[in-house]
C-alpha cells in the first residue's frame, strides 16, 4: 500500500502505528521537514502541514524533466473542509452573476460542448522560497519546491463566458472551489480576475494535467489555470464562476495576498504607508538542478551544469551562468520550448581550472527583458522571491 | 538552438537529457480525444494528524483553539516571532477566521507560541517535527484517532466542549439519544440553535459525510457514545450507510434543533 517512490528505503522506519520516512533539512532556521508518502495520489513529498495539506515537491524532481509528475506536484490548501469524494456524474460547474444566460455544466458538457485547449504552464505559490526571506516572515516556510510545471488540458474560460454572455458593466470574474472553512465565520476561498483577463483566451479550466485527471489534492475535477500568474488564482475544485459588476471586496482579494506596489514587490523591512495591490504576474526565475550544492568535482574535468528556468509572465529569452560571482556571464543552451509559460531546461558544460570552493550563479532573462535581481526582494508576505540563485561546488 | 563552446561528447549526453519527452498524451484527432475521457469517482482518505502542541504554559489554549482549523505542523515550523507578532497572527485568526478564542487569552497564547519558536534547540525542534508523524491507514478505523483528529479540537479531548461555543459530548442528551440522529449530525453537520443539556448553543458544525467513510463515522460515534460516562451504545457502519443513502442529496447542514428534533 505504501510506496516509497524514488526514495531509498534505507532509513525508512516502519511499524504498525507510526512511520517516519526521511527527514530533510532546509538551509534556514527551523528547516527540518519529514518526507512522507501517505497522501493520496502522491509519492514522496515534503510535509509542511497535514491539515489542511501543505506538501512541497522535493527539488531533485525538477532535474528529471521539464514537466512535474502529478504525484510529485506540490499541494497547498487554505481551508480544511475538503471534499474527499467527488462523483463526476453529479459534479456541476456554475457560471452566473452578471451574465445573460446562467450556465450549469456537467463535466460531460464541459468536455463535449467546448473545444479542447492545451497549454504548458508553471504553477508557483506566491510564497515559494519564503523560508529564505531575511528578516524571516510568517507563512508556509517553503524551500524552492512550491512550484511545478504541467501540460494542462481543458477549455478556455473565454468560451464559457461567451456562452453565458457577459453583461455590459461586468468588472471582474470570481472563482470559488468546493473547499470551505471548519468554522462558519471563515471566509470561503475566492479569487477574482479582471473580466478582460478572464477573456484573454489563455485563462482556462483544466480537466487534465499531464494527460491524466488532476489528483484530488491538486483540484480534481477542475482547476482554473491562469498562465503567468501566481497560483493563488488557480482555484482548485472549481465549481462556481460569478461575473461581478464591481470590484471583488472579499477577504482573499482585498486583504490577503497583497504585495507592495513597488518594483519587484520590494520594500525595506518596517517601511510604512506603502500602497498595496493584489499579487499578480510572475517574475523570471532559474535554478540549478545538477550538480547540487556542495558537490565535489575534479579540476579540469567537464562538468554538466543544468537546471530549469521560467520567464514569469512571458517566455525565457536566455539563461546566464557566472563562475566569477557575477562579473562575467555565459549563455547556457536552452532545451525544447514548450511555450512561454512553461519551465525551460537549460544546460552548460563547464571546466574549473583551480582547486577550492567554486560558486556558480544563474539568472534568467525573459523575452520582455526582465531579469532576476542581484539582491533579494523583501516584503511582509514573503512573496515573489526571484533573486539570482547560486550554488557552491568543491573543486579538487 | 544556440550551441556555443561545444564539447561534442558532452552535448550528445546532455541533448539526451534535454530531449526527455514530457508525458504527452497520445496524439489523436480532437473529436476522438473528447470521447477518450472516462470520468471515474474519486474517493480518498487524507492522513490525520494527532499532534498536540509541546507541553508548556499556554499549550492547552493552543491545543483547544489552533487545532480546530489546522494541524500543528505549520505553526511549529515558523521562524522565531515576538509575542507582538504572534498576537497579530492570533487576532487575524479571531477576527477573520472566527476562532472562538476569548480576547483575554490572546496574550497567554502569544507568549506560549513565542517561547516555543524562540527556543531553537535541536532537541525541541526534533521533538516538534517528530510530533507530527502521520498515521497509517490501518489506524484510521480507530474511533479514538478519528475523534482526536476531527472532533477534539472543538469538543475537547475530555468531551466537555467550550462554554458558549461548542457543546459538550460528555453526558449530552443528543450523543446518548437516538443513534440515527447523531449519525445525521456527523454526516451533514448542524447550523443554528441547538439546546444541549438545557444550554442553548448557536454555532456551526461542519459536515463530515464527504470526509469520513461509513466505517470511520461508525467508529468515532461508537467511541464517543462509550466515553466519559456516556451510555449511548455502539453505532454500526450499516446504519451509517443507510442514513447516508437516505439523505444523499442534502448539501445544507441540519437547521439546529428545528430539524434534529423532528427525526424519528
Amino acid at each position: 500500500v505504501l510506496s516509497a517512490g524514488g526514495l531509498g528505503l534505507a532509513g525508512l522506519l516502519l511499524d504498525s502505528r507510526t512511520w517516519a520516512a526521511e527527514f530533510i533539512e532546509f538551509p534556514f532556521a527551523n528547516g527540518r521537514r519529514e518526507v512522507v508518502t501517505n497522501f493520496p495520489q502522491k509519492g514522496a513529498m515534503i510535509l509542511q502541514r497535514t491539515r489542511p495539506p501543505l506538501l512541497e515537491t522535493p527539488f531533485e524532481v525538477f532535474d528529471r524533466g521539464v514537466f512535474t509528475p502529478n504525484d510529485r506536484f506540490y499541494v497547498r490548501w487554505h481551508l480544511a473542509s475538503i471534499p474527499t469524494t467527488i462523483r463526476p456524474d453529479e459534479f456541476r460547474l456554475k457560471v452566473h452573476g452578471h451574465v445573460e444566460q446562467p450556465l450549469t455544466l456537467s463535466l460531460h458538457d464541459l468536455v463535449h460542448d467546448f473545444p479542447a485547449f492545451d497549454i504548458a504552464a508553471v504553477n508557483q505559490c506566491s510564497g515559494n522560497s519564503r523560508g529564505f526571506f531575511n528578516p524571516r516572515v510568517t507563512g508556509g516556510e517553503w524551500d524552492n519546491g512550491a512550484m511545478g510545471n504541467a501540460l494542462w488540458r481543458g477549455v478556455r474560460l473565454k468560451d464559457l463566458l461567451d456562452r453565458a454572455g457577459v453583461s455590459a458593466g461586468a468588472i471582474q470574474v470570481r472563482f470559488r472551489g468546493l473547499d470551505s472553512g471548519v468554522l462558519a465565520q471563515t471566509p470561503d476561498f475566492m479569487k477574482s480576475l479582471a473580466v478582460d483577463h478572464a477573456r484573454d483566451g489563455e485563462v482556462m479550466i483544466a480537466y487534465e494535467m499531464n494527460g491524466e485527471p488532476l489528483p484530488l489534492l491538486n483540484g480534481f475535477p477542475l482547476r482554473l489555470v491562469v498562465p503567468g500568474w501566481y497560483a493563488t488564482y488557480w482555484v482548485k475544485m472549481l465549481a462556481d464562476i460569478e461575473v461581478l459588476d464591481g470590484p471583488d471586496q472579499n477577504y482573499w482579494m482585498s486583504k490577503a495576498y497583497l504585495i507592495p506596489d513597488t518594483p519587484g514587490a520590494n520594500i525595506t523591512p518596517g517601511q510604512k504607508d506603502v500602497k498595496m495591490v493584489p499579487i499578480n504576474r510572475m517574475v523570471p526565475r532559474s535554478f540549478f538542478t545538477r550538480p547540487t550544492e556542495g558537490t565535489a568535482v575534479k579540476r579540469g574535468q567537464a562538468v554538466s551544469v543544468r537546471g530549469i528556468a521560467f520567464g514569469g509572465d512571458t517566455g525565457v529569452a536566455k539563461v546566464l551562468v557566472s563562475t566569477d560571482t557575477g562579473r562575467h556571464w555565459q549563455e547556457a543552451r536552452l532545451g525544447t520550448n514548450h511555450g512561454k509559460y512553461s519551465f525551460r531546461q537549460w544546460d552548460l558544460p563547464l571546466r574549473f581550472a583551480s582547486a577550492g570552493p567554486q560558486t556558480l550563479m544563474v539568472k534568467a532573462v525573459n523575452t520582455a527583458g526582465a531579469e532576476q535581481p542581484e539582491q533579494p526582494n523583501w516584503n511582509g508576505g514573503g512573496f515573489m522571491r526571484n533573486v539570482i540563485e547560486s550554488i557552491s561546488l568543491r573543486v579538487s | 538552438m544556440r550551441v556555443g563552446r561545444c564539447i561534442e561528447g558532452f552535448y550528445a549526453l546532455a541533448g539526451l537529457w534535454l530531449a526527455l519527452a514530457p508525458p504527452l498524451r497520445a496524439q489523436t484527432a480532437a473529436g476522438a480525444e473528447h470521447s477518450e475521457i472516462r470520468w471515474s469517482k474519486v474517493s480518498v482518505q487524507l492522513p490525520m494528524s494527532v499532534t498536540q502542541f509541546p507541553a508548556g504554559e499556554g499549550a492547552d489554549i493552543a491545543n483547544s483553539q489552533c487545532l480546530i482549523c489546522h494541524s500543528a505542523g505549520m505553526v511549529l515550523r515558523q521562524p522565531a516571532q515576538t509575542p507582538a507578532q504572534w498576537q497579530a497572527t492570533i487576532n487575524k485568526m479571531r477576527v477573520v477566521y472566527g476562532a472562538p478564542l476569548p480576547a483575554d487569552e490572546v496574550e497567554a497564547l502569544a507568549g506560549y507560541l513565542s517561547n516555543l519558536s524562540l527556543d531553537g534547540t535541536a532537541a525541541t525542534l526534533a521533538r516538534m517535527n517528530l510530533a507530527e508523524e502521520p498515521r497509517t491507514g490501518s489506524a484510521a478505523q480507530d474511533g479514538a484517532e478519528v475523534f482526536a483528529a476531527h472532533c477534539a479540537a472543538c469538543h475537547q479531548v475530555d468531551g466537555t466542549g467550550i462554554p458558549g461555543a461548542f457543546p459538550p459530548l460528555a453526558g449530552s442528551n443528543w450523543v446518548n439519544g437516538r443513534d440515527a440522529t447523531v449519525v445525521q449530525i456527523v454526516l451533514r453537520g448542524v447550523q443554528g440553535a441547538l439546546t444541549v443539556n438545557g444550554v442553548e448553543y448557536n454555532g456551526a458544525m461542519p459536515e463530515f459525510g464527504s470526509q469520513l467513510s461509513d466505517a470511520r463515522i461508525a467508529a468515532v460515534l461508537s467511541y464517543v457514545r462509550g466515553q466519559w460516562g456516556n451510555k449511548g451504545g455502539p453505532v454500526g457502519a450499516a446504519l451509517v450507510r443507510t442514513q447516508r443513502a437516505a439523505t444523499l442529496t442534502r448539501s445544507a447542514p441540519w437547521n439546529g434543533e428545528a430539524d434534529l428534533a423532528k427525526m424519528h
